[in-house]
Order: C-alpha cells, then structure tokens, then sequence
C-alpha cells in the first residue's frame, strides 16, 4: 500500500539513492510528506522514509542548486559491520519543492549553518583579543627573559656575535683594553648591579654599537673612530648597558618570535619573507620605546658614575649633523614618516632630553694617554681572533 | 509475442564541472572573517572552499563531497605547531647554540652542517606532510557515499621523498621525471576507493625526451647568467639556488605571501585611515600610508628572496663571505625572475607530458584514464590563475584551485565501464587526524 497521496505528490522530485554500502545507485522519487521525506523505489515499490529531525547536508539547501542529503552520523553499531545507513546518499538535482523541505528541516538551511559557525568564531576571537591585550599589557616577552638563567642568555649572546663578527678580529691592545676596562668598571660599579658586562671592539664597517642578550656589548670600530672623547664613549656604553640591564636584547628576541608567530597565525599561516616582515612595524614601534628606555637608564648610570654628559649630546649633536638628513631638506610630513620607520628616535629628540636633563658634577674619566691608547685599540699589530668561550 | 528481457543500462563514467555557487564571492567573504576573526576563520573557511570546489565536481552525474570539518584542521594545527613542531625546534635551536658555544660560528663545518640538517629535516617532514594531508583528504572524500582511504606509511614515503630529493639536487635536476613518476606511483597505489585500489603502470620512455629537451634549453638559457656572476658565484648562487626554488614552488604560494602584503598594509594603514576622517587626512597619517605603501611594494619584490635565501645572504653578508651592492641586487632579481619564468614557460610543456601519461598510467578496475592537456593550455591557466592570485592578493586562491581542477576535471576520461557495484564501502577507520603537518610544511596546503 502506498502511503503517498495525491497531495504528496505535488511535492515529489526525481533522485538517485546510493545505499552506501556499493557506489550502485538507484533512481527514486522523493516526496517531502508531512511527517517524514519518503523515498520511492520502483523497481522494488518500497518505501524508506528519513525523519526530517535526522537529515543532514555538507550544504546548506538553496532553490536552484542541487542537494544531496544523508541521515545525521550515529554511532555505529560496534557489532554490526553492515551498518551502511550513515553513508547513505540521496540526490536530488533541480528538485522545486526545496523550500517546502526546508520548513520541515530548517536546520539545513544556509542562515543555520552560518549560525553554527560563526558564532563561536566570534566569542573565540574576542577571547584571543582579550588575552592578547592582556599579554602585551603584562610584557610577558619580559617576563620570559627574566626568568631565563644567565647562562642561557650568555650563550645566546655569544652566538649573536659569532653569527656577526666571525671572520672579523677583535681589536685588542693592553693598554687599549685597560682604558676600555676602566670606563667600563666605572659604569658598572656604580650602577650597583650585579650585571657585570664585557665589552669588546670589533673590526665592523658600520658606524655602531649593540647590546646582546647575557650583557656582552660590541663597539664597532668606525664607533670608536666615531666618538672624540672619552665621555663620548661613555654615554654609548651607558645606553648599550641600559639595553643590557633592561634585558632588551633578551625580551626583543622573544618579541620578535612572538610577533612572528603571531602574524603567521592571524595573516592565515602565510609563511615566507613577507609574513615574516609583517611584524616590521610594530617592531620598530617597539623598538623606539626600548630605545628611550636604554637611554634614561643610560643617563642615570653617566650621573652615578659622575661622568660629563656632555659627551652624550655632543655625540648625538653631531650624529645627527653628520648622518642625518637635514630637516630643512625634508617636509614635516616625510620627517614624520622617516621617524615612523625607524627604530630609534631622532637624534634631535635625543639630545633635547639630554639637554633638559639638570647637570651634575662630573670627574676626569680618562688622560689623553689613556685615550690616545683607546683610539689606538684598534691600529695595534695584535690583533686577536675572536674565540668561543 | 516475444518478450524481450531488457539489460539493464551500464552507466557511463563521465567527468564534468559545475559550480554550485559564486566561489569568489565566498572567497572574499572567507579572506574578510578571516581578518575579522584574527585568523581563525582560515580553517573554516578552508573546508567551506574545499566543499565548494569538491561538489562541483561531477562524477556520472554526481557532486564529490568533502566532510572534513574546521575543527578537525585547527585541532591539528595546534598540535603540529605548539605540541610537536614548535618544541621540537626549539630545541633545535637550544642545540645549535650549545654547538656554536662549543665549536664557534666560523667554522665552517658547524655553519653548513646546521643549514643541512635544517634542509634534510625539512625536506622529510615535507614528504610525510604531503602523504598524511592525501590520507586525510581521501578519507574525507567521498562519491555516492562511498570513501577513499590511502593505505602505506607516510614515514616510508618521507625517507623516500628525501633521498629522492638528494638524488635530484645531486643530478641537476636530471632525474626528475623519475622522481616524479616513483612518489606519484606510491601515491597512486596506495589511494583506494572503497575497496578498489588504483593502480599505476607508467613508462618513464615516454617522458624522457621531452624532459632532457626541456633541461637542456634551461641550461642555455640560464648559463650566461652563471657566467655573469663569474666570481661571486660561489656563495651567491647557493642562495640563488635557494631563492629560485621560491620559484619552482606552485604559484599559489606567492599568492599567500602577497596576501600577507596586502594584510599587513591593511593593518597598520587602515586603522590610521579610519581614525582620521578620509577627507581631512593629516600629513602625518599621509606619510604613514605613502611610507607603508612605498613598503609593501618594496616586499614584493622582496619576495623573490624567501625567508632562506634572505636569511643566508644577510649571513654571508655579514660574515664577509659576499659584497652585495645594489648592481648585484638587481642581477639577482632579474637571475630569478628570468629563472622563474623560463622554468614556467618551459615546463609547461614537460607537466603537460606528465599530466597525461600520469593519468593513462593510471587504471581503476584496469581501466585507464585519460587526460587531455596541452602545454599552451596549461601555460594559459596558470599565468591566468598567476594574475588572479597576484591582483587579489591572495584572496582570490579558492578561485584560482576551482579554475584548476576545472581544467582537469573536464579532460578527463576513463576507457571504459565501471562496474559501480563492485565498488564496495571500505572497512577502513574513518579517523584521521587533519593536516597539521602539511600546515607546519606549507606542502600542497589546500
């Protein structure tokens, strides 16, 4: 007996039912009845009927396209190997009736499947953003190098350096290394920190000096050419080792991983230069901060250690006559910029704060022999190869 | 009367393409929650394009289904980056430092040892990421309900995939159509649908005229540049070498990386733009977005130095080992641009050749199939797709894969008639554990 009426049958569609156990298929008429969608076999005249409560679709159902539907995944039947009815597959192309088939199933339809996945996108990445604001107030790249033992940050100090001067000799003469020791010792007594810094001259091209994580600090040669006195010097030490104290090397690793690791995820896991350079700005934005940050601590460790801060701001006074562009050349607006790409303030900046700073009594740091032994560090024959510790 | 008993109509296996819907609607939509949700639409929005493309796919008639799930490719994703890869190169990393402590950066040895395991490392990972990305596609495709499933050990295939790999960096590319017909060969015998395996019977012969042609013309053309560089040669073209393989990688890879261009000017310039009203734009918000963009157009010729190669020659250069001006920037540019689209010109021709003996080598209940490509069709395609990933940014890469299979999709043919009752649901587990590894690799990632 069928149990299709008349009237179900101005809700029929032409479809192919697989059965899910053979990739046979079998032509079928579908009716959308009121209690369940019923599927005609007419070679056999049975009849099967899916609950409209156990349908499922990979799409969501629009008028217009195909559809093809199977019942919701159960648990199979541990026993039972025949089980084939989750592979089931009904197909209907071009069926009219679908909107009729979606108010019996309104599950399958498009705005319930968007539902399904965005909302909880949502709360996730509102979740994420929270955290992530949370993660970057409390500086946890800080607090991650802090809690990394010193030996770990000297290796990784030393390996910055071979990465960056192997091939190159550091310059080395004992008298220039005692001057060199003396400015250090008196900086680093009298912060009264247990950091105790090396500092080493190396034959580099560029005019420069960098801090690496487990207090090691490189002066470049043309650096040394550089400076005209020996508070000169200082006050670049001082900064080197604001960066050190600070634990800037360390944190702006870390940073940086982060921030890559970041990009890579929020820019769709792009790999390659271009998700890497992805964190270039915020970078520099932070690298700024640090900046002005080595340069305060700097200042307070010239102040304890009573040498002339002078020689800071006649450093950054002619760093900025002699290598940068002046500012007459440039409009305000590609000052702006230029100071928005780069990853320190503008000497101008820098020496007005050093300018606004009140004196302090200062004492002789260094004779002009000692001096002239320093400048010379460098010219000597010995010259020594740099080694691993 | 005579009654004639009717045999019952065998069907006809054809191949055909249609399009259930805008694809690069949804892709635009994708690429928008994808940056409205920080990244984690990626994964969602990768099965809703891969359901797309997959159902338009008509097999008999009939739309391929992907049931892969969003959840299912995040999950993995976690656990291959912060539970094994992440770790594991940390540790690398620690390791690598101790080495250095122990034997100093510039020995040699210690340098190029570590750039080597690095290389092996990768190169294994990438051919098990590959084989264990096609085992969980297969089991999450299906046709008439019936599933495909991969049988083999993706260990097996990266050990093979890597020394094939030496072998083929070793001849100069001369072995490649071998090692192209042997992993596609374990790739192919090992897919079964339902319970039928494929099966793979090719005949290198009939590749390796055109191949031998196609190297020998790359050399030509690519020796005068070799002899141009004369005596920077040495460390140069190591990361030549290295850079030009950025361009032997499909084309859609560039597309990801001019996405992340066109997204990271978007982030850094948009929120200025949006805080300043449009029509009264401060100078500093101006330069700030000349400044950016004057960046992103920088990075996209950066691009051509991938993250290795830039690596390696801010090393060299650093060491000394090489002088770079801006002449020998420019001649590297132009060296890998001109590479990069030789070899893409040129090997269309070889690919198309693959193509097809791939596709006839192949037998599904012994039938062979058949695939029509030409080299200027596929030339075609893929310049076309190229400009569409290059205008959109990345965006648009749903689109640029459907126009691929597409193109596939209907040149195929099979010889013959299958027999779909034979083709019975596997027993095999359903499970699989997404493409975690391929999404740590970067391999084959859609």
């Amino acid at each position: 007996m069928s149990i299709i009426s008349d009237n179900d049958n101005l809700l029929s569609c032409p479809g192919h039912y697989s059965d899910g156990k053979s990739a046979d298929q079998q032509t079928v008429t579908v009716t959308i009845s009121n209690a369940s969608l019923q599927i005609f076999f007419p070679e056999t005249q049975e009849i099967l009927a899916w609950p409209y409560s156990e349908l499922t679709s990979l799409h969501p159902l629009q008028q217009g396209h195909d559809i093809w539907l199977n019942l919701k995944a159960e648990t199979p039947k541990e026993n039972d190997k025949t089980d084939y009815s989750r592979h089931a597959r009904l197909f209907l192309a071009d069926c009219p009736h679908i909107q009729k088939l979606l108010e019996k199933a309104p599950a399958l339809s498009l705005q319930s499947s968007k539902s399904r996945v965005l909302k909880p996108m949502y709360w996730i990445s509102a979740t994420t953003a929270l955290l992530g604001i949370i993660a970057y107030s409390i500086n946890l790249s800080h607090i991650i190098a802090v809690s990394l033992p010193h030996s770990t940050r000297a290796l990784i100090g030393d390996k910055v350096i071979a990465g960056m001067t192997s091939q190159e000799n550091f310059c080395s003469s004992p008298k220039g290394n005692a001057a060199l020791e003396k400015i250090r010792r008196r900086l680093v007594q009298s912060s009264n920190r247990p950091e105790k810094f090396s500092v080493r001259v190396a034959k580099l091209g560029m005019l420069n000096a960098f801090a690496t994580p487990g207090e090691r600090i490189i002066l470049s040669k043309k650096m040394l050419e550089f400076v005209q006195s020996p508070e000169e010097l200082a006050g670049v030490l001082a900064h080197e080792m604001g960066h050190g104290i600070k634990l800037h090397p360390e944190t702006g690793i870390i940073n940086a991983m982060g921030l890559a690791v970041a990009f890579q995820w929020v820019l769709g896991n792009n790999g390659g230069t271009l998700s890497d350079m992805g964190s270039l700005f915020l970078m520099m934005k932070n690298s700024r901060d640090t900046e002005r940050e080595a340069d305060a601590v700097g200042m307070g460790l010239l102040k304890k250690a009573k040498i002339n801060k002078k020689g800071e701001a006649d450093f950054y006074r002619r760093l900025h006559k002699e290598h940068e562009i002046p500012e007459d050349i440039l409009s305000e607006e590609t000052q702006a910029g230029l100071n928005i790409l780069s990853t320190h303030p503008a000497s101008k900046e820098r020496l007005k704060t050093i300018e606004d700073t009140p004196d302090w009594t200062s004492t002789l740091l260094l004779s002009d022999t000692e001096w002239k032994d320093l400048k010379a560090i460098c010219s000597n024959l010995e010259t020594e190869t740099e080694t691993q510790k | 009367m005579q009654i004639t008993e009717q045999q019952p109509q065998a069907e006809t296996t054809t191949f055909g393409w249609k399009a259930q819907s805008n694809i690069a609607k949804m892709a635009f939509k994708n690429f928008g929650l994808q940056l409205l949700t920080l990244g984690f639409y990626y994964f969602w929005g990768k099965v809703e394009a891969r359901q797309k493309i997959w159902s338009s796919v008509r097999i008999a008639g009939q739309p391929l289904e992907y049931s892969g799930t969003g959840k299912e490719l995040f999950v993995s994703f976690l656990i291959s980056y912060f539970i094994i890869f992440g770790p594991l190169f940390f540790l690398f990393e620690l390791i690598d430092v101790a080495i250095t402590a122990r034997f100093g950066a510039e020995n040699n040895y210690v340098f190029w040892g570590s750039i080597a395991f690095y290389t092996l490392f990768t190169f294994y990972f990438s051919g098990v990421a590959q084989y264990r990305a096609r085992q969980y596609r297969l089991k999450r495709t299906c046709w008439r309900g019936i599933y495909g499933h991969m049988t083999g050990s993706a260990w097996r295939y990266g050990w093979i995939y890597l020394w094939t790999m030496v072998l083929l960096l070793a001849s100069a590319f001369l072995l490649m159509p071998w090692r192209d017909l042997k992993l596609r060969k374990i790739m192919t015998e090992n897919t079964h649908f339902g319970e039928e395996p494929l099966q793979f019977k090719a005949s290198l012969d009939e590749l390796l005229p055109t191949f031998v042609m196609t190297w020998i013309i790359l050399f030509l053309l690519a020796s005068p540049f070799l002899f141009v560089l004369g005596k920077w040669a040495y460390p140069w073209m190591a990361a030549a070498i290295i850079g030009s393989l950025t361009l032997l990688r499909p084309w859609h890879y560039f597309s990801r990386d001019s996405a992340a261009t066109l997204k990271t000017w978007l982030y850094f310039s948009l929120p200025r733009l949006v805080k300043d009203k449009a029509s009264q734009l401060s100078p500093r918000t101006k330069m700030v977005v000349v400044a950016s963009t004057v960046l992103v157009l920088s990075l996209y010729i950066l691009w051509i130095f991938n993250s290795a190669s830039l690596a390696l020659l801010l090393k060299l250069t650093l060491k000394k080992m090489i002088k770079p001006g801006p002449l020998m920037i420019v001649v590297l540019i132009l060296l890998f641009s001109f590479i990069g689209t030789a070899i893409s010109l040129i090997f269309t021709t070889y690919y198309s050749r693959l193509y097809n003996l791939c596709a006839r080598a192949t037998l599904f209940q012994g039938h062979p199939f058949a695939l029509k490509t030409s080299p200027w069709g596929l030339f075609v395609l893929t310049a076309t797709n190229f400009l569409l990933a290059l205008l959109s940014l990345g965006a648009l890469m749903p689109l640029v894969l459907a126009r691929s299979t597409n193109y596939f999709i209907s040149r195929l043919e099979v010889g013959g008639t299958l027999d779909y009752s034979k083709i019975i649901q596997s027993e095999v587990s359903l499970k699989a554990s997404g493409e975690g590894f391929a999404e740590a690799f970067d391999v084959n990632n859609f």
